[in-house]
Protein backbone atom coordinates (compact mmCIF):
# COMPACT_ATOMS: atom_id res chain seq x y z
CA UNK A 1 0.00 0.00 0.00
CA UNK A 2 3.01 2.21 0.80
CA UNK A 3 3.42 3.03 -2.95
CA UNK A 4 -0.43 4.48 -3.30
CA UNK A 5 1.32 7.78 -1.06
CA UNK A 6 4.62 8.22 -2.34
CA UNK A 7 5.21 11.05 -4.11
CA UNK A 8 6.59 10.19 -7.66
CA UNK A 9 10.71 10.28 -7.72
CA UNK A 10 11.30 13.29 -10.12
CA UNK A 11 8.66 15.91 -8.51
CA UNK A 12 10.53 14.61 -5.54
CA UNK A 13 13.76 15.73 -6.96
CA UNK A 14 12.81 19.12 -8.44
CA UNK A 15 10.86 20.28 -4.91
CA UNK A 16 14.70 19.99 -3.88
CA UNK A 17 16.41 21.65 -6.41
CA UNK A 18 13.60 24.28 -5.80
CA UNK A 19 14.32 24.11 -2.28
CA UNK A 20 17.66 24.52 -2.66
CA UNK A 21 17.66 27.45 -5.51
CA UNK A 22 15.60 29.33 -3.01
CA UNK A 23 18.20 29.10 -0.07
CA UNK A 24 20.78 30.50 -2.68
CA UNK A 25 19.03 33.12 -4.19
CA UNK A 26 19.78 36.39 -4.07
CA UNK A 27 17.60 38.85 -1.97
CA UNK A 28 17.05 41.37 -5.18
CA UNK A 29 13.85 42.83 -4.66
CA UNK A 30 13.00 46.25 -4.37
CA UNK A 31 10.12 48.25 -4.56
CA UNK A 32 10.96 51.93 -3.08
CA UNK A 33 10.55 54.80 -4.90
CA UNK A 34 14.40 55.05 -6.08
CA UNK A 35 13.83 58.71 -6.70
CA UNK A 36 12.82 59.42 -2.75
CA UNK A 37 13.95 56.18 -0.92
CA UNK A 38 17.80 55.15 0.32
CA UNK A 39 17.27 52.18 -1.47
CA UNK A 40 19.66 50.58 -3.88
CA UNK A 41 19.84 48.01 -6.50
CA UNK A 42 20.74 47.46 -9.53
CA UNK A 43 19.82 43.84 -11.40
CA UNK A 44 20.40 43.94 -14.77
CA UNK A 45 21.93 40.85 -16.12
CA UNK A 46 23.80 40.28 -19.56
CA UNK A 47 22.04 37.31 -20.44
CA UNK A 48 20.39 37.59 -23.41
CA UNK A 49 16.46 37.08 -23.55
CA UNK A 50 13.84 36.68 -25.60
CA UNK A 51 11.65 39.27 -25.70
CA UNK A 52 8.44 40.21 -23.79
CA UNK A 53 6.23 42.33 -26.03
CA UNK A 54 3.38 41.85 -23.77
CA UNK A 55 5.35 42.77 -20.65
CA UNK A 56 6.34 46.12 -22.59
CA UNK A 57 2.51 46.46 -24.89
CA UNK A 58 1.33 46.32 -20.80
CA UNK A 59 4.12 49.03 -19.92
CA UNK A 60 3.17 51.32 -23.22
CA UNK A 61 -0.98 51.18 -22.68
CA UNK A 62 -0.48 51.90 -18.99
CA UNK A 63 1.74 55.05 -20.06
CA UNK A 64 -1.01 55.88 -22.68
CA UNK A 65 -3.78 55.67 -20.34
CA UNK A 66 -1.91 57.48 -17.86
CA UNK A 67 -1.69 60.71 -19.73
CA UNK A 68 -5.38 60.34 -20.77
CA UNK A 69 -6.50 60.07 -17.18
CA UNK A 70 -4.94 63.21 -16.47
CA UNK A 71 -6.30 64.77 -19.55
CA UNK A 72 -9.41 63.63 -18.93
CA UNK A 73 -9.12 65.21 -15.09
CA UNK A 74 -8.35 68.34 -16.36
CA UNK A 75 -11.41 68.28 -18.85
CA UNK A 76 -13.72 67.34 -16.76
CA UNK A 77 -13.15 69.59 -14.08
CA UNK A 78 -13.36 72.49 -16.18
CA UNK A 79 -16.18 71.25 -18.38
CA UNK A 80 -18.36 69.36 -16.14
CA UNK A 81 -19.89 66.94 -18.33
CA UNK A 82 -21.46 63.89 -17.09
CA UNK A 83 -20.37 61.90 -20.28
CA UNK A 84 -16.48 63.62 -19.72
CA UNK A 85 -16.85 61.78 -16.03
CA UNK A 86 -17.98 58.72 -17.17
CA UNK A 87 -15.48 58.36 -20.01
CA UNK A 88 -13.09 59.49 -17.24
CA UNK A 89 -14.44 56.93 -14.95
CA UNK A 90 -13.69 54.17 -17.81
CA UNK A 91 -10.77 55.05 -18.70
CA UNK A 92 -9.63 54.55 -14.99
CA UNK A 93 -11.69 51.20 -14.80
CA UNK A 94 -9.23 50.06 -17.93
CA UNK A 95 -6.15 51.28 -16.27
CA UNK A 96 -6.69 49.67 -13.33
CA UNK A 97 -7.57 46.50 -15.17
CA UNK A 98 -4.21 46.86 -17.09
CA UNK A 99 -1.89 48.03 -14.47
CA UNK A 100 -3.32 44.74 -12.14
CA UNK A 101 -2.01 42.42 -15.21
CA UNK A 102 1.54 43.53 -14.68
CA UNK A 103 3.72 42.35 -12.40
CA UNK A 104 2.25 42.27 -8.53
CA UNK A 105 -0.95 43.46 -6.91
CA UNK A 106 -0.19 39.82 -5.15
CA UNK A 107 -1.39 37.59 -7.30
CA UNK A 108 1.07 35.45 -7.17
CA UNK A 109 0.53 35.15 -3.45
CA UNK A 110 -3.23 34.91 -4.12
CA UNK A 111 -2.61 31.98 -6.27
CA UNK A 112 -0.46 30.06 -4.16
CA UNK A 113 -2.98 30.98 -1.33
CA UNK A 114 -5.40 28.99 -3.60
CA UNK A 115 -3.51 25.88 -4.00
CA UNK A 116 -2.64 25.40 -0.23
CA UNK A 117 -6.99 26.29 0.55
CA UNK A 118 -10.09 24.60 -0.10
CA UNK A 119 -12.03 27.06 -2.15
CA UNK A 120 -15.37 27.39 -4.09
CA UNK A 121 -16.01 30.02 -6.65
CA UNK A 122 -17.76 32.93 -4.16
CA UNK A 123 -15.00 32.72 -1.52
CA UNK A 124 -11.97 33.42 -4.49
CA UNK A 125 -14.08 36.22 -6.28
CA UNK A 126 -14.41 37.39 -2.59
CA UNK A 127 -10.95 37.13 -1.99
CA UNK A 128 -9.37 38.70 -5.30
CA UNK A 129 -11.83 41.97 -4.52
CA UNK A 130 -11.01 41.92 -1.35
CA UNK A 131 -7.04 42.61 -2.45
CA UNK A 132 -8.06 44.84 -4.72
CA UNK A 133 -10.25 47.41 -2.83
CA UNK A 134 -8.15 46.93 0.28
CA UNK A 135 -4.67 47.78 -1.95
CA UNK A 136 -6.90 50.91 -3.16
CA UNK A 137 -8.26 51.99 0.76
CA UNK A 138 -5.42 51.70 1.92
CA UNK A 139 -3.47 54.43 -0.62
CA UNK A 140 -6.34 56.37 -0.19
CA UNK A 141 -5.76 56.20 3.86
CA UNK A 142 -2.31 57.15 3.71
CA UNK A 143 -2.80 60.17 1.38
CA UNK A 144 -5.62 61.47 3.58
CA UNK A 145 -3.29 60.35 6.59
CA UNK A 146 -0.46 62.31 5.38
CA UNK A 147 -2.06 65.77 3.53
CA UNK A 148 -4.40 66.14 6.05
CA UNK A 149 -3.98 64.64 9.30
CA UNK A 150 0.02 65.01 9.57
CA UNK A 151 0.92 68.11 7.32
CA UNK A 152 3.95 65.89 5.97
CA UNK A 153 5.51 66.12 2.51
CA UNK A 154 4.26 63.01 0.75
CA UNK A 155 7.00 62.07 -1.81
CA UNK A 156 9.93 61.16 1.17
CA UNK A 157 7.28 60.05 3.90
CA UNK A 158 5.04 57.72 1.31
CA UNK A 159 7.62 55.62 1.59
CA UNK A 160 8.55 54.86 5.08
CA UNK A 161 5.08 54.33 5.63
CA UNK A 162 4.91 52.06 2.64
CA UNK A 163 7.97 50.44 4.07
CA UNK A 164 6.22 49.76 7.37
CA UNK A 165 3.17 48.43 5.83
CA UNK A 166 5.25 45.85 3.67
CA UNK A 167 6.58 44.40 6.96
CA UNK A 168 3.35 43.79 8.76
CA UNK A 169 2.04 42.45 5.08
CA UNK A 170 4.54 40.34 4.37
CA UNK A 171 5.14 39.26 8.05
CA UNK A 172 1.72 38.08 8.18
CA UNK A 173 1.79 36.58 4.84
CA UNK A 174 4.67 34.60 6.22
CA UNK A 175 2.90 33.59 9.20
CA UNK A 176 -0.23 32.17 7.68
CA UNK A 177 1.66 30.53 5.14
CA UNK A 178 3.31 28.68 8.03
CA UNK A 179 0.21 27.64 9.68
CA UNK A 180 -1.45 26.44 6.42
CA UNK A 181 1.82 24.69 5.67
CA UNK A 182 1.63 23.23 9.09
CA UNK A 183 -1.44 22.20 8.44
CA UNK A 184 -1.59 20.93 5.38
CA UNK A 185 1.66 18.63 6.57
CA UNK A 186 -0.78 17.40 9.70
CA UNK A 187 -3.34 17.02 6.98
CA UNK A 188 -1.53 14.81 4.73
CA UNK A 189 0.59 12.75 7.71
CA UNK A 190 -3.01 11.96 9.26
CA UNK A 191 -4.42 10.77 5.74
CA UNK A 192 -1.43 8.56 5.37
CA UNK A 193 -1.64 7.26 8.57
CA UNK A 194 -5.01 6.50 8.54
CA UNK A 195 -4.90 4.94 4.96
CA UNK A 196 -7.79 7.61 3.61
CA UNK A 197 -8.15 7.68 0.20
CA UNK A 198 -11.84 9.47 0.37
CA UNK A 199 -11.73 13.03 1.82
CA UNK A 200 -14.36 13.75 4.89
CA UNK A 201 -16.59 16.29 4.70
CA UNK A 202 -15.49 19.84 6.01
CA UNK A 203 -16.64 20.52 9.35
CA UNK A 204 -19.10 24.26 9.69
CA UNK A 205 -16.41 24.98 12.10
CA UNK A 206 -13.67 24.48 10.07
CA UNK A 207 -14.91 26.32 7.00
CA UNK A 208 -15.95 29.33 9.71
CA UNK A 209 -12.01 28.90 10.03
CA UNK A 210 -10.50 28.84 6.64
CA UNK A 211 -13.14 32.11 6.03
CA UNK A 212 -11.28 34.12 8.64
CA UNK A 213 -8.12 32.71 7.83
CA UNK A 214 -9.32 33.85 3.63
CA UNK A 215 -10.16 37.04 5.10
CA UNK A 216 -6.73 37.62 6.63
CA UNK A 217 -5.20 36.45 3.53
CA UNK A 218 -6.48 39.08 1.99
CA UNK A 219 -6.34 41.89 4.00
CA UNK A 220 -2.85 41.24 4.85
CA UNK A 221 -2.09 41.42 0.83
CA UNK A 222 -4.30 44.08 0.21
CA UNK A 223 -2.82 46.24 3.15
CA UNK A 224 0.08 47.56 1.34
CA UNK A 225 -0.83 50.87 -0.24
CA UNK A 226 -1.20 50.81 -4.18
CA UNK A 227 0.86 53.87 -5.77
CA UNK A 228 -1.30 53.99 -8.46
CA UNK A 229 -3.71 55.37 -5.99
CA UNK A 230 -1.61 57.46 -4.31
CA UNK A 231 -0.28 59.06 -7.39
CA UNK A 232 -4.15 60.12 -8.47
CA UNK A 233 -5.46 61.10 -5.66
CA UNK A 234 -2.48 63.29 -5.07
CA UNK A 235 -3.26 64.51 -8.15
CA UNK A 236 -6.89 65.60 -7.93
CA UNK A 237 -6.03 66.84 -4.37
CA UNK A 238 -3.38 69.26 -6.08
CA UNK A 239 -6.42 70.62 -7.95
CA UNK A 240 -8.96 70.13 -4.82
CA UNK A 241 -10.45 67.90 -5.49
CA UNK A 242 -10.69 65.15 -3.22
CA UNK A 243 -13.91 62.91 -3.49
CA UNK A 244 -13.16 63.05 -7.56
CA UNK A 245 -10.13 61.32 -6.67
CA UNK A 246 -11.74 58.69 -3.90
CA UNK A 247 -14.66 57.91 -6.95
CA UNK A 248 -11.33 56.97 -9.72
CA UNK A 249 -9.33 55.65 -6.89
CA UNK A 250 -12.73 53.23 -6.68
CA UNK A 251 -12.52 53.03 -10.17
CA UNK A 252 -8.64 51.43 -10.51
CA UNK A 253 -9.89 48.73 -7.80
CA UNK A 254 -12.52 47.77 -9.58
CA UNK A 255 -10.37 47.13 -12.48
CA UNK A 256 -7.58 45.75 -10.51
CA UNK A 257 -10.47 43.77 -8.81
CA UNK A 258 -11.49 42.36 -11.99
CA UNK A 259 -7.89 41.45 -13.47
CA UNK A 260 -7.09 39.73 -9.77
CA UNK A 261 -9.93 37.96 -9.62
CA UNK A 262 -10.04 36.64 -13.52
CA UNK A 263 -6.67 35.01 -12.22
CA UNK A 264 -7.61 33.33 -9.18
CA UNK A 265 -10.60 32.54 -11.03
CA UNK A 266 -8.42 30.81 -13.65
CA UNK A 267 -5.96 29.18 -11.02
CA UNK A 268 -9.22 27.76 -9.66
CA UNK A 269 -10.56 26.08 -12.70
CA UNK A 270 -6.99 25.16 -13.47
CA UNK A 271 -6.45 23.11 -9.87
CA UNK A 272 -10.06 21.75 -9.83
CA UNK A 273 -9.36 20.36 -13.23
CA UNK A 274 -6.65 18.77 -12.29
CA UNK A 275 -7.39 16.97 -9.02
CA UNK A 276 -10.70 15.78 -10.32
CA UNK A 277 -8.94 14.29 -13.81
CA UNK A 278 -6.05 12.61 -10.98
CA UNK A 279 -8.88 11.64 -8.64
CA UNK A 280 -11.06 9.12 -11.44
CA UNK A 281 -7.93 8.36 -13.23
CA UNK A 282 -6.00 6.54 -10.16
CA UNK A 283 -5.90 6.24 -6.30
CA UNK A 284 -2.19 6.99 -6.20
CA UNK A 285 -2.88 10.76 -6.96
CA UNK A 286 -5.76 11.05 -4.46
CA UNK A 287 -3.88 13.11 -2.03
CA UNK A 288 -2.23 15.19 -4.76
CA UNK A 289 -4.68 17.90 -3.37
CA UNK A 290 -3.16 17.66 0.05
CA UNK A 291 0.46 18.07 -1.81
CA UNK A 292 -0.97 20.52 -3.84
CA UNK A 293 -1.96 22.30 -0.78
CA UNK A 294 1.22 21.73 1.02
CA UNK A 295 3.50 23.20 -2.19
CA UNK A 296 0.82 26.10 -1.91
CA UNK A 297 1.38 27.19 1.51
CA UNK A 298 5.16 26.59 1.38
CA UNK A 299 5.54 29.29 -1.57
CA UNK A 300 3.00 31.48 0.60
CA UNK A 301 5.93 30.75 3.84
CA UNK A 302 8.77 31.38 1.12
CA UNK A 303 7.46 34.29 -0.73
CA UNK A 304 6.46 35.74 2.52
CA UNK A 305 9.23 35.73 4.23
CA UNK A 306 11.77 36.77 1.29
CA UNK A 307 10.05 39.99 0.85
CA UNK A 308 9.74 40.60 4.42
CA UNK A 309 13.59 40.40 4.98
CA UNK A 310 14.32 42.11 1.61
CA UNK A 311 11.96 45.22 3.39
CA UNK A 312 13.91 45.43 6.40
CA UNK B 1 -3.24 6.36 -15.86
CA UNK B 2 -2.92 7.74 -19.03
CA UNK B 3 -0.05 9.77 -20.58
CA UNK B 4 -2.06 12.94 -21.07
CA UNK B 5 -2.69 12.87 -17.26
CA UNK B 6 1.19 11.95 -16.65
CA UNK B 7 2.14 14.63 -18.91
CA UNK B 8 -0.11 17.13 -18.07
CA UNK B 9 1.22 16.46 -14.03
CA UNK B 10 4.44 17.07 -14.58
CA UNK B 11 3.79 20.37 -17.14
CA UNK B 12 1.81 22.01 -14.25
CA UNK B 13 4.15 20.96 -11.41
CA UNK B 14 7.22 22.51 -13.95
CA UNK B 15 5.29 25.81 -14.08
CA UNK B 16 4.83 26.51 -10.99
CA UNK B 17 8.48 25.69 -10.26
CA UNK B 18 9.38 28.14 -12.96
CA UNK B 19 7.00 30.49 -12.09
CA UNK B 20 7.96 30.48 -8.33
CA UNK B 21 11.72 30.67 -9.21
CA UNK B 22 11.38 33.05 -11.73
CA UNK B 23 8.76 35.49 -9.14
CA UNK B 24 10.82 34.97 -6.02
CA UNK B 25 13.94 36.36 -7.55
CA UNK B 26 12.67 39.25 -8.79
CA UNK B 27 10.55 42.43 -8.71
CA UNK B 28 7.84 41.21 -10.37
CA UNK B 29 6.44 40.04 -7.46
CA UNK B 30 5.41 43.88 -6.59
CA UNK B 31 3.85 46.11 -9.17
CA UNK B 32 5.70 48.67 -11.93
CA UNK B 33 5.80 51.17 -13.21
CA UNK B 34 4.39 53.78 -11.33
CA UNK B 35 6.51 56.79 -12.60
CA UNK B 36 6.72 57.29 -16.37
CA UNK B 37 9.75 59.68 -18.18
CA UNK B 38 9.70 60.80 -21.46
CA UNK B 39 13.14 61.54 -22.50
CA UNK B 40 15.59 63.09 -24.85
CA UNK B 41 18.96 63.74 -25.03
CA UNK B 42 21.89 66.09 -26.56
CA UNK B 43 25.14 64.89 -27.61
CA UNK B 44 27.55 67.54 -26.99
CA UNK B 45 31.22 68.05 -28.44
CA UNK B 46 34.10 70.65 -28.03
CA UNK B 47 36.46 70.98 -30.84
CA UNK B 48 38.17 67.82 -29.59
CA UNK B 49 35.53 65.29 -29.29
CA UNK B 50 32.52 64.49 -27.55
CA UNK B 51 32.40 65.79 -23.96
CA UNK B 52 28.99 65.06 -22.45
CA UNK B 53 25.75 63.97 -22.54
CA UNK B 54 22.55 66.08 -21.86
CA UNK B 55 19.49 64.39 -20.43
CA UNK B 56 16.38 65.92 -20.24
CA UNK B 57 13.32 64.01 -18.42
CA UNK B 58 10.10 65.11 -18.44
CA UNK B 59 7.95 63.03 -15.85
CA UNK B 60 4.32 62.19 -15.93
CA UNK B 61 1.76 64.65 -14.95
CA UNK B 62 0.91 62.97 -11.88
CA UNK B 63 4.23 62.08 -10.30
CA UNK B 64 5.24 65.97 -11.37
CA UNK B 65 2.53 67.15 -9.50
CA UNK B 66 3.55 64.44 -6.47
CA UNK B 67 7.11 66.63 -6.51
CA UNK B 68 5.57 70.28 -7.21
CA UNK B 69 3.39 69.46 -4.38
CA UNK B 70 6.21 68.93 -2.00
CA UNK B 71 8.66 71.15 -3.45
CA UNK B 72 7.34 74.08 -4.49
CA UNK B 73 6.76 75.73 -1.32
CA UNK B 74 5.70 79.11 -2.20
CA UNK B 75 2.88 77.41 -4.89
CA UNK B 76 4.07 79.77 -8.22
CA UNK B 77 4.33 76.60 -10.51
CA UNK B 78 8.15 77.63 -10.64
CA UNK B 79 11.24 76.30 -9.44
CA UNK B 80 13.55 78.69 -7.45
CA UNK B 81 17.01 77.96 -7.19
CA UNK B 82 16.34 76.95 -3.21
CA UNK B 83 13.35 74.66 -4.22
CA UNK B 84 15.15 73.02 -7.04
CA UNK B 85 18.43 72.54 -4.27
CA UNK B 86 15.57 70.62 -2.03
CA UNK B 87 14.62 68.54 -5.15
CA UNK B 88 18.15 67.13 -5.97
CA UNK B 89 18.39 66.66 -2.33
CA UNK B 90 15.35 64.85 -1.78
CA UNK B 91 14.09 63.41 -5.20
CA UNK B 92 17.71 63.03 -6.87
CA UNK B 93 20.55 62.38 -5.54
CA UNK B 94 19.03 58.83 -4.47
CA UNK B 95 19.43 57.88 -7.62
CA UNK B 96 23.20 57.73 -7.53
CA UNK B 97 22.60 54.24 -5.86
CA UNK B 98 20.55 53.45 -9.38
CA UNK B 99 23.64 55.24 -11.60
CA UNK B 100 21.30 58.00 -12.15
CA UNK B 101 19.23 55.47 -14.80
CA UNK B 102 22.40 56.09 -16.99
CA UNK B 103 24.34 53.11 -18.67
CA UNK B 104 27.01 53.95 -20.73
CA UNK B 105 29.34 51.84 -23.03
CA UNK B 106 32.50 52.99 -24.63
CA UNK B 107 34.04 51.50 -27.37
CA UNK B 108 32.54 48.22 -25.95
CA UNK B 109 33.93 49.09 -22.27
CA UNK B 110 31.39 49.67 -19.74
CA UNK B 111 31.90 53.17 -17.67
CA UNK B 112 29.97 53.57 -14.69
CA UNK B 113 28.16 56.31 -14.28
CA UNK B 114 28.92 57.86 -10.80
CA UNK B 115 28.40 61.46 -11.11
CA UNK B 116 26.14 63.71 -13.37
CA UNK B 117 26.70 67.29 -13.20
CA UNK B 118 24.65 70.84 -13.61
CA UNK B 119 21.40 69.65 -12.26
CA UNK B 120 18.54 71.73 -12.88
CA UNK B 121 14.89 71.16 -12.62
CA UNK B 122 11.57 73.66 -14.10
CA UNK B 123 8.22 73.23 -14.39
CA UNK B 124 7.04 73.25 -18.29
CA UNK B 125 4.20 74.75 -20.01
CA UNK B 126 2.64 71.58 -19.65
CA UNK B 127 2.69 71.27 -15.89
CA UNK B 128 5.25 68.56 -16.20
CA UNK B 129 8.45 68.16 -14.20
CA UNK B 130 11.76 68.53 -16.08
CA UNK B 131 14.71 67.23 -14.88
CA UNK B 132 17.98 67.98 -16.76
CA UNK B 133 21.47 66.73 -15.81
CA UNK B 134 25.20 65.90 -17.53
CA UNK B 135 26.47 63.21 -17.65
CA UNK B 136 30.33 63.27 -18.68
CA UNK B 137 31.62 61.04 -21.10
CA UNK B 138 34.77 62.46 -22.26
CA UNK B 139 36.18 60.52 -25.69
CA UNK B 140 38.49 62.37 -27.96
CA UNK B 141 37.64 62.33 -32.00
CA UNK B 142 40.28 60.59 -33.76
CA UNK B 143 40.12 59.17 -37.51
CA UNK B 144 38.45 55.85 -36.69
CA UNK B 145 34.78 55.15 -35.31
CA UNK B 146 34.29 55.78 -31.47
CA UNK B 147 31.46 53.34 -30.79
CA UNK B 148 29.51 54.72 -27.72
CA UNK B 149 25.78 53.16 -26.26
CA UNK B 150 24.08 55.03 -24.02
CA UNK B 151 21.18 53.48 -22.18
CA UNK B 152 19.05 54.91 -19.93
CA UNK B 153 16.81 52.55 -17.59
CA UNK B 154 15.50 51.91 -14.47
CA UNK B 155 16.80 47.92 -13.50
CA UNK B 156 14.01 47.77 -10.80
CA UNK B 157 11.45 49.54 -13.07
CA UNK B 158 9.94 51.19 -11.03
CA UNK B 159 10.32 53.84 -13.35
CA UNK B 160 9.71 53.32 -17.17
CA UNK B 161 11.85 55.65 -19.57
CA UNK B 162 10.81 56.46 -23.00
CA UNK B 163 12.24 58.50 -25.24
CA UNK B 164 10.62 61.06 -26.73
CA UNK B 165 8.99 60.79 -30.27
CA UNK B 166 9.72 64.13 -31.96
CA UNK B 167 13.51 64.86 -32.22
CA UNK B 168 14.69 62.59 -29.22
CA UNK B 169 18.26 63.42 -29.62
CA UNK B 170 19.89 66.82 -31.14
CA UNK B 171 23.53 67.35 -31.60
CA UNK B 172 25.78 70.13 -30.06
CA UNK B 173 28.57 71.53 -31.54
CA UNK B 174 29.38 68.54 -33.70
CA UNK B 175 30.18 69.79 -36.93
CA UNK B 176 33.90 68.69 -36.94
CA UNK B 177 32.86 65.01 -36.71
CA UNK B 178 31.50 62.50 -38.92
CA UNK B 179 28.38 61.26 -36.42
CA UNK B 180 25.94 58.80 -36.69
CA UNK B 181 23.18 57.84 -33.96
CA UNK B 182 20.49 55.73 -33.56
CA UNK B 183 18.34 54.25 -31.42
CA UNK B 184 16.82 50.85 -30.88
CA UNK B 185 16.58 47.72 -28.05
CA UNK B 186 20.63 47.16 -26.50
CA UNK B 187 19.68 43.25 -27.49
CA UNK B 188 22.96 42.54 -25.29
CA UNK B 189 21.27 43.31 -22.38
CA UNK B 190 18.48 42.47 -20.49
CA UNK B 191 16.59 44.05 -17.45
CA UNK B 192 13.88 43.66 -15.04
CA UNK B 193 15.43 40.03 -14.78
CA UNK B 194 15.43 39.26 -18.33
CA UNK B 195 12.36 40.80 -19.81
CA UNK B 196 13.02 43.20 -21.59
CA UNK B 197 15.79 44.73 -23.74
CA UNK B 198 16.34 48.47 -22.76
CA UNK B 199 15.87 51.23 -25.65
CA UNK B 200 19.67 52.98 -26.07
CA UNK B 201 20.89 55.31 -27.66
CA UNK B 202 24.16 54.15 -30.18
CA UNK B 203 26.47 56.86 -31.57
CA UNK B 204 29.52 56.19 -33.75
CA UNK B 205 31.79 59.26 -34.29
CA UNK B 206 35.07 60.24 -35.79
CA UNK B 207 36.90 63.30 -37.09
CA UNK B 208 35.70 64.29 -40.84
Amino acid sequence: MDIIYRFPTKINKILIYFIFFLLISPLYINAQNPFTSNSNNNNNSQIIPPKNPIFIKLVLWQHELREKISAMIHDAVEHKKITTFLILFSVTFLYGAIHAAGPGHGKFIALSYLFSSSSNYLKIILFGNIIAFFHAASGIFIVILLKYILHKTLSGTLDEISQTTELISYGLITILGFGLFIISLIDLLKSKKNNQYIENEQNPLDLKTDFKSTIIMALSIGLVPCPAVVLIMLFCLSMGFIFLGAVLSFCIAAGMALTITCVVILGQFFKDTIINACKKQDRAFFSIEKYIKMFGSFLIMTIGSFLFISTI
Amino acid sequence: MNLFLKISIKCIIIFLIIISVVLVNSDILRAHPHVFITQCIDIIFDNKGMTDIKVYWSFDEMFSSMIIGDYDKNNNKKLESDEIINIKNGAFNNLKNFNYFSFLNINDIKTKVQEVNNFSARINKNKRLVYEFLVPCKVAAGKKFHKISFATYDSTYYTALIFTKNQPIELINSDPFEVKTNISEDKSTSIFYNTVHPWTLFIDFRLK
